[in-house]
């Protein structure tokens, strides 16, 4: 084995070398292992939340019955069971001064190994006016165990006070539902007229005795029971159980799972670039001890199998260390997330999987170096010179090629947008996967294509460092001496840098052309009307006025009504507004509001001018109308109507009485933290005890723009991974160029070139590198994210697409890449510049 | 720069006094340069031979401010220049001395006018179109500026080279084994340039070779063995050197005709 022998000499000669493939395979590695590992141990974890309600009891039973009170005594009276407690479940409204919240109310049993929860804090419930709390809704209720706060009770009635005498502990890990929980003794469910009834039925047996051997036993007991219908499984021990309720959320784990090894291959593929480069230098660099090598007897076959055992070696080194930090990295975010507590998951067969990608995709990369290594004559070795030029001629074959490519994929771009599948008749994705082909097809176009233009691009983008003299000019000139090299380092900043930045502009362009929609068609902000008042609790007004980011509040009259438009019987609600005063609230004025008309949205068949009758009505507790009042109007169109009806002040007392103000309009300041002003809003609606309706744009703004938000920045998060893996390539580049030019260094410094200036030499080289990728990735990203965006606006018929550039996330990533290649350049710099002129020029 | 006016001009432009360098420390430790004290006159063309590893190279590098010297003294145009940081060495490299090495002179980069003005940008000084002219005209590299390294003959290389040298006015032109890499016919034209700054442009040039034909074209001719300057020879004919030279390798020989003392005398 001469040349395992041989690797291995190598590898310990120049260990620094091959650290930019260790640390860039490494990273990917232990991005796919974290990946597995934290998805599986939050869903873990969430599957044990989840069979928490089962707390320690022995079996778990679901049945359906006539009379469910049955259940009890009828499982009971069968020997070995304990105890038999119904697993009620009901929902509540929660108030505390001026918050409020809705809840689902959980039964506590007086049985200890029934606990559903863990407790924080204080005590257990004993009597249906005590409650424990979880957590989350302590908090945004602002009490604590001892308060008093307002409950409905199970039959729905008024809210009655209640006492807090517990509060859970904090809910852990991600993935738990933290669905507002109130926590009441079973008598709570059973008081006053309740119609609750249970359907679930946890059961404690006597010591001893084996669960399994009790489940026919009980599912004879129920079917003995009048209209009992049971399903599969209605008898199941709590372990059965609860492994079903962690097994429920498996099919979400490998959606995200697979969404994160997406990210994780990505990672991987800009990896294998860069491993590729330091390959394809390090065969340049070693070219005459490869020729060595052949000269004195060593076979084509031994060469090549050396550098592949090396490439095996340095992958191998790489992923298991990737393996390390990935198990690291699961046990730390599980760790902070309060996961970690349910067990660490982690299938072996995924980390081993995760090891084995990385090897493979090094000795992959490397093949094609290799195979340019065994093809070096054995002459060469006899050749003075100290570095080749690098072939500057170009292939025609690519230019040709990734000219195809852009063409093609201009072309279905262009299909893509012009396609409308609702007249074609073709599946409304088709303009999606158009969509994609001509992304995929346009970015290999781009990246192959790279060797041809970056030469000329980073002259052009060296034209300001020439500025700086000599040391700028030298900079460009190393680069563009190698534009194989310099194009690859290149590609794969593009390709990392790009891809985030597609993300970012479609969720932009997306976010921007849906809300865009949204606002035109719902121009007020807050339009709340209360369902069961003629006016709104002035204090209530006055609070919501106050709210910080509310700019303009305007009391109108409302009440429920119901239309009939464009052949459809529609129930909305009828607002009673001054059209000049309205006007503050909308885009444009209402047109023609008089006392003869009413304002409604346009829409499919919706006609100006049409003769409608708009009824006023009330409503009973049962739904039934009990009081009706119509006229009738002229329509007028506009979209300040935001899917309602608007009448003027004057027909809305005709019909229904002066007096009232049901209705409250707010303006939101668009700078404003929308999201908080929205969460002000809707607690102090909640908590205000009528029955507040919102029909205006903030609550689905705040929605979208939170969903996109959240989207962007995990993506952005997951793709940083690629984005560092491309900067260590640039490092590296460098890296590797610097031993190339140790000569060319020390001449530099005999001739007079300050240590500083050769520093500054590299460090421009990094920037030019690093601008080039970036801007063209940025340029990339940002076409592909419109057209992402754009597709999908015509896949959901949406019209008027609006491109936007999410400018600081963007320029956050422009920044990042510049910041991270300058801070590349810094060891290649310090090498650079230790060496002595003298011992420089002496080394051969 | 040019010699300042504060600067006394004794005529000597290098001077090393005691100059040792040593490599190494403890078993492994290479006495290069043992206790050299030479001085080489303005404008005149001095050579320093001797086989490899009789220390010639060193002694050029440490007077050059290429290398720290371990003990002694040098003076560059009464510089001391063990007093100096890097910074400032440097800056010495940069302004006050020329270097022709045996190969690898150029960098590939760069076009042959760009590598000639190199030193002065570096400076940030201005070049004189006049000054250039004067210097690559009797080079012969009128039309060659635009070329890079790769298109040019060695030859033209070194000349390139010479006039990089040159274009600072330094007060040593270092060359070592300028002619090492070329044939003899080629070999020959640059030792006639080097003669010719000599002789026209009263540059001074140090010289180190260990081939006796190229040393001959010098005014004086130092011999070196085992580190220390063995013989001092002024206009020696090649075949008086080459029996210097063979006198030098005799075991037993170092010493050799004259004590340090005398040398520098």
């Amino acid at each position: 084995m001469i040349s395992l022998r041989l690797s291995l000499a190598e590898l310990r000669q120049h260990p620094g070398r091959l650290g930019a493939v260790v640390v860039a395979v490494a990273i990917s590695v232990a991005f796919m292992v974290a990946s597995v590992g934290v998805v599986q141990t939050e869903f873990g974890a969430a599957g044990d939340a989840l069979a928490r309600e089962y707390a320690d009891s022995d079996l778990v039973v679901q049945a359906g019955v006539e009379d469910p009170d049955q259940v009890g005594p009828a499982l009971a009276a069968v020997p070995g069971v304990d105890v038999v407690e119904p697993l009620w479940s009901g929902g509540t409204s929660l108030r505390s001064g001026d918050r409020g919240n809705q809840a689902s109310v959980h039964p506590v049993s007086e049985h200890p190994r029934l606990r559903p929860a863990e407790l924080g804090e204080g005590r257990w419930p004993t009597t249906p006016q005590e409650v424990v709390l979880d957590a989350g809704t302590a908090e945004a209720l602002e009490v604590g165990v001892g308060a008093q706060v307002e409950m409905a009770p199970a039959d729905g009635g008024d809210l009655l006070p209640v006492q807090v005498v517990g509060v859970t502990a904090p809910a852990a890990g991600l993935m738990s539902t933290s669905y507002p929980t109130v926590y009441a003794v079973p008598a709570w469910f059973t008081a006053g007229g309740s119609e609750l009834s249970a359907w679930e039925w946890l059961v404690l047996l006597d010591p001893g005795t084996d669960p399994q051997t009790l489940v026919a036993p009980l599912e004879t007991a129920l079917r003995a029971l009048p209209g009992a219908q049971l399903e599969e499984g209605a008898v199941r021990t709590t372990e059965a159980a609860a492994a079903a309720a962690v097994d429920s959320l498996a099919g979400d784990a490998s959606v995200l799972t697979v969404m994160l090894l997406v990210f994780a291959s990505i990672a991987m593929l800009v990896g294998a670039l860069i491993v590729a480069n330091t390959f394809a230098i390090l065969v340049v660099q070693r070219r005459r001890q490869i020729a060595l090598l052949r000269a004195v007897g060593g076979s084509t076959g031994q060469l090549r199998g050396g550098l592949v055992l090396e490439s095996a070696l340095i992958g191998a080194a790489g992923a298991l260390t990737g393996l390390a930090v990935g198990v690291l990295l699961t046990l730390a975010v599980t760790w902070w997330t309060g996961s970690l507590g349910s067990g660490l998951r982690l299938p072996l067969g995924s980390a081993l999987g995760a090891v084995a990608a990385g090897v493979v995709v090094t000795v992959l990369a490397s093949l094609a170096a290799v195979g340019r290594a065994a093809s070096i004559a054995p002459l060469e070795a006899l050749r003075p010179v100290a570095t080749p030029a690098a072939s500057r001629r170009i292939g025609i074959v690519r230019a040709v090629v990734c000219s195809l490519l852009l063409v093609a994929g201009a072309v279905l771009a262009g299909a893509a947008l012009g396609l409308d599948p609702s007249s074609t008749g073709l599946p409304a994705e088709v303009p999606l996967l158009l969509a994609i082909g001509a992304g995929v097809s346009l970015t290999l176009g781009v990246l192959g294509g790279a060797p041809l233009y970056v030469r000329p691009l980073l002259r052009l983008a060296g034209q300001p460092a020439r500025l700086l003299g000599p040391v700028g000019r030298m900079s460009v000139a190393s680069l563009v001496r190698n534009p194989q090299r310099a194009a690859a380092t290149c590609v794969a900043l593009m390709l990392a840098v790009g891809l985030t930045v597609t993300l970012q502009t479609g969720a932009a362009t997306t976010q921007q052309t849906l809300l865009g929609d949204i606002r035109e068609r719902y121009p007020v902000d807050v339009s709340l009307a209360d369902v069961d008042a003629d006016d709104l609790d002035a204090d209530l007004v006055g609070r919501l006025s106050s709210v910080e980011g509310v700019t303009d509040a305007l009391p109108v009259a409302a009440a429920q009504a119901r239309l009939t438009l464009a052949g459809e019987e529609r129930y909305l609600f009828a607002y009673g507004v001054d059209p000049e005063r309205a006007a503050a609230f909308l885009p444009e004025p209402l047109p023609g509001l008089d006392a003869t008309t009413v304002v409604v949205s346009p829409g499919p068949g919706v006609e100006p001018g049409e003769r409608v009758t708009l009824t006023l009505e009330e409503y009973d507790e049962q739904g039934e109308v009990t009081s009706s009042r119509s006229g009738t109007f002229t329509t007028v169109l506009s979209h300040g109507a935001h899917g309602n009806a608007l009448i003027s002040p004057e027909a809305f007392a005709t019909l229904a009485g002066a007096g009232n103000t049901a209705g409250l309009w707010l303006r939101v300041d668009p700078r404003a933290d929308i999201q908080r002003v929205s969460t002000d809003i809707t607690s102090l609606t909640d908590g205000s005890g009528g029955t507040l309706v919102d029909s205006g744009s903030l609550r689905e703004v705040v929605g979208y723009t939170t969903a996109l938000d959240t989207l962007v920045l995990i993506a952005t998060a997951l793709l940083a991974a690629a984005v560092l893996i491309s900067l260590i390539g640039v490092g590296n580049t460098l890296a590797l160029s610097v031993v190339e030019r140790t000569r060319e260094s020390a001449l530099l410094r005999a001739l007079g070139l300050q240590r500083a200036q050769l520093r500054t030499m590299l460090l421009l080289e990094a920037l030019l590198l690093a601008v080039v990728g970036a801007v063209v990735g940025v340029l990339a990203g940002c076409f592909f994210g419109w057209l992402g965006a754009s597709a999908l606006m015509v896949v959901l018929e949406q019209e008027g697409v609006q491109f936007a550039v999410s400018w600081p996330q963007t320029l956050g990533v422009l920044a990042v890449a510049l910041v991270a290649a300058a801070l590349a350049s810094v060891l290649p710099g310090r090498r650079a510049s230790a060496a002595s002129p003298v011992t420089a020029l002496a080394a051969e | 720069m040019t010699p300042s006016p504060t600067r006394p001009d004794d005529g000597v432009a290098a001077e090393t006094v005691e100059l040792t360098k040593v490599y190494g420390a403890g078993r492994t430790e290479v006495r290069a340069v043992d206790r050299v004290s030479i001085r080489v006159a303005r404008g005149t063309f001095t050579a320093i031979m001797g086989q490899s590893g009789s220390g010639k190279s060193t002694l050029m590098h440490c007077m050059a401010g290429l290398d720290r010297i371990t003990g002694g003294r040098v003076l560059l145009g009464g510089q001391d220049l063990g007093a100096l940081d890097d910074k400032a060495l440097t800056r010495i490299r940069r302004d006050r001395v020329g270097f022709v090495f045996q190969s690898f002179n150029l960098l590939p980069t760069l076009t042959a006018g760009q590598n000639i003005v190199l030193p002065l940008e570096l400076a940030g000084r201005r070049v004189d179109p006049d000054q250039l002219a004067a210097v690559v005209g009797p080079l012969g590299l009128g039309d060659r500026l635009q070329h890079r390294p790769s298109e040019l003959s060695g030859g033209q290389q070194q000349r390139v080279a010479i006039a990089r040298a040159l274009l600072t006015r330094p007060d040593v032109l270092f060359a070592d084994e300028p002619t090492g890499a070329l044939d003899s016919r080629t070999g020959e034209q640059v030792l006639g340039h080097l003669r010719q700054c000599v002789d026209d442009l009263r540059q001074t040039v140090l010289m180190v070779t260990h081939d006796a034909h190229a040393a001959s074209w010098a005014d004086r001719v130092l011999v070196m063995a085992d580190g220390r300057v063995v013989d001092d020879l002024d206009r020696p004919s090649p075949e008086r050197l080459l029996g210097a030279l063979a006198r030098d390798v005799r075991p037993g020989a170092r010493g050799g005709l004259l004590q340090d003392a005398e040398v520098t005398a």
